[in-house]
């Protein structure tokens, strides 16, 4: 869409001539493997200037040095904080910022459940889980919070009985997670069967899909999602209510308006306006100065590129992200959480 | 480790265990009488998954239905695959495994294609949990435990007591004597496949509503029931039943008490059956 925008405008002026946005989309498979074939074909036989991706941290990690950065390919991604800093001037965040979350998160839980306060991280044994449990144990301790253990589990786990079982033994009543969305509904549906009566915190962009596996009582009762919008929510930025309409317009009233499709537009605009404020497609420095100076069309507002206070380097997009509940059937935002600009 | 949550743990795991069982006794069925290891059975559970789903929680026909269609179609699709594609291949083991996998991600592939990624829930029929004490027991997984125990038991049942379980038996047991009692073995083969596939096709619709419906949901359950059939010995109708319940144990009791880490034992013993007895617990040694 936000290509289509731009090329319907004529494109993007570069020096005065005028350039069409091409956009190929490669698989990732959510694996680092996948994440090389993919970023393979985009950099030596598509020949991309800038990728947006990939999504998960196992395949970033595979292609950030070996691929993209000798090829100075500009990426903008949505990986842990691990993958930024001087040492990677090519790569970008273009979400919600990770170290910020979790302290945010756990901020805004205490000050709604003050009687949730013995936490145990529930994560993934990847990249992804040891990422948000370092920085949730480190936020949770800085807040107060006791830490009563943390539990680890391979991503094919479809049983997690025993863990929970662990989990209920040490008598935590917050557990956090940034597991996908279909282990984050089967770890609420067993939690709830087994009676849990606390709280789980977890990454809930998909939030009805999660319900759908968990089932609504569950969700309801154990579920508090992070990274999750409701777009249809009086909460929200006016600039999102805009993008909604609009993509709703485009593909249809069912299409599912995500924060991905939020970064995604927004990725594509801040790309473009660096490039025409560089005034050169080819020069990767002017193209990286630009996006450090100008303030980026984002759709929640205009902002510039942060982090250069927590990784040395500006490269993160200021966003705040929503943390929603299901309340009587209805995904509800609660608030919007996290700084802008990012330190 | 809590009592309680030792007692939990045991429960849960001789449910998982007669799930595993399942799966692994149509493996290791189809290996004892025609030598082909079936990777395509984790197609075919994810396959018996995504037919009851669309059955029940879909299209909304009862359960028994469903779960009869997923039985019923996967066995047929056994059929099919053992007439048009292992008959040919029969006498080598190499080129039956290639086909084995090719058709395994080719119906993964195309599960994608058709059904695509997003998890499927299937709603359970049986709800709410019991009770005792201090414990708590889901009440899916112990029908769920009884049904898989059910069909163990029917499929000890034919293979010990019918006619043509005993035809199945004998050509296991001696595939040239058999013939020459006029035992029909293309047949029986074909009937031996479309009873596996049927086998996972049936767990996996079981397993649908307790956990979630994808493409790749059968590969860890492959892994699993290669590990029941080995521990139990390659072929061993018996072996495989009480491999099950072992590593269904393993797998719960070991987890509840160290954590993830425990998901090694199973390999560990493994590695211990084919160093100290490769014929597995109850194999004959003959496979």
């Amino acid at each position: 869409m936000a290509v289509e925008e731009i090329n319907a405008k004529g494109g993007i002026t570069v020096a005065g001539k005028k350039y069409n946005v091409q956009f190929v989309a490669r698989d990732d498979k959510y694996t680092a493997e996948g994440g090389v074939a993919a970023a393979n074909q985009l950099v030596y036989s598509d020949g991309v200037k800038f990728v947006l991706g990939p999504v998960s941290s196992a395949a970033l990690l595979a292609v950030q040095t070996s691929i993209f950065e000798p090829n100075k390919t500009l990426h903008f991604v949505t990986s842990w904080s691990s993958v930024l800093g001087p040492t990677h001037p090519y790569t970008f965040r273009i979400s919600s910022e990770p170290g910020l979350i979790w302290p945010g998160l756990l901020e805004w839980i205490k000050k709604t459940y003050p009687n949730n306060t013995k936490l145990a991280p529930f994560e993934p044994n990847d990249a992804t889980g040891k990422a948000s449990a370092t920085v949730t144990l480190a936020s949770a301790k800085t807040q107060g919070f006791t830490i009563v253990g943390e539990e680890y589990y391979e991503r094919t786990t479809t049983d997690f009985y025993p863990i929970i079982t662990r989990m209920l033994d040490k008598g935590s009543n917050l557990w956090t997670s940034a597991g996908a969305a279909g282990e984050q509904g089967l770890i609420i549906k067993q939690a709830y069967e087994k009676g849990y009566n606390g709280l789980l915190a977890g990454w809930g962009s998909s939030l009805f899909s999660i319900r759908d596996i968990a089932g609504q009582a569950a969700t309801e009762k154990i579920f508090i999602a992070f990274l999750s919008m409701n777009y249809a929510s009086p909460n929200i930025k006016p600039g999102q209510t805009a993008l909604t309409q609009k993509y709703l317009a485009k593909y249809g009233k069912d299409a599912e308006m995500t924060e991905y499709v939020e970064h995604a537009y927004d990725t594509i605009n801040a790309i473009a306006q660096a490039v025409q404020t560089a005034g050169t497609i080819d020069d990767v420095a002017a193209i990286i100065k630009a996006l450090e100076t100008i303030q980026l069309p984002l759709t929640q507002g205009a902002a510039p590129l942060g982090g250069q206070q927590l990784y040395g380097i500006k490269r993160a997009f200021s966003k705040q992200y929503g943390v929603s509940r299901i309340v009587a059937g209805k995904w509800e935002t609660l608030a919007l959480i996290g700084p802008v600009p990012v330190p | 480790m809590s009592p309680e949550s030792f007692l939990q743990a045991v429960v849960n795991g001789l449910s998982m265990g007669m799930i595993y069982a399942v799966v692994a006794l149509g493996l290791t069925f189809v290996f004892s009488l025609m030598g082909i290891i079936n990777f395509a059975h984790a197609a075919l559970y994810m396959l018996g998954a995504y037919i009851m789903y669309y059955f029940f929680a879909r299209w909304e026909l009862p359960y028994i239905v469903a779960l009869i269609a997923a039985v019923v179609i996967t066995g047929a699709l056994g059929l099919v695959i053992e007439r048009y594609f292992y008959r040919r291949a029969r006498s080598v083991l190499l080129s039956s495994i290639i086909i084995a996998i090719a058709i395994n991600t080719v119906m993964e592939h195309g599960a994608l294609l058709g059904f695509g990624f997003d998890p499927r829930k299937v709603p359970s029929i049986f709800t709410g949990v019991i009770q005792i004490s201090d414990n708590t027991f889901s009440v899916e997984r112990l029908a769920i435990g009884g049904i898989g125990l059910a069909l163990v038991l029917a499929f000890v049942f034919f293979v010990r007591y019918t006619k043509m379980g005993r035809a199945m038996r004998a050509v296991s047991q001696d595939y040239d004597a058999a013939r020459l009692t006029g035992a029909n073995v293309s047949l029986i083969y074909s009937l031996a496949m479309g009873i596996g596939c049927a086998l996972a096709g049936a767990a996996g619709a079981l397993m649908s509503s307790m956990f979630s419906v994808d493409p790749y949901m059968g590969v860890p359950y492959l892994f699993k029931a290669f590990v029941i059939i080995i521990v139990g010995g390659l072929g061993s109708i018996p072996g495989s039943i009480v491999a099950g319940l072992i590593l269904g144990q393993i797998d719960s009791i070991f987890i509840t008490w160290l954590g993830n880490i425990a998901q090694m034992f199973g390999f560990i013993l493994v590695i211990l059956i084919l160093v100290f007895r490769p014929r597995g617990l109850m194999g004959t040694g003959r496979a």
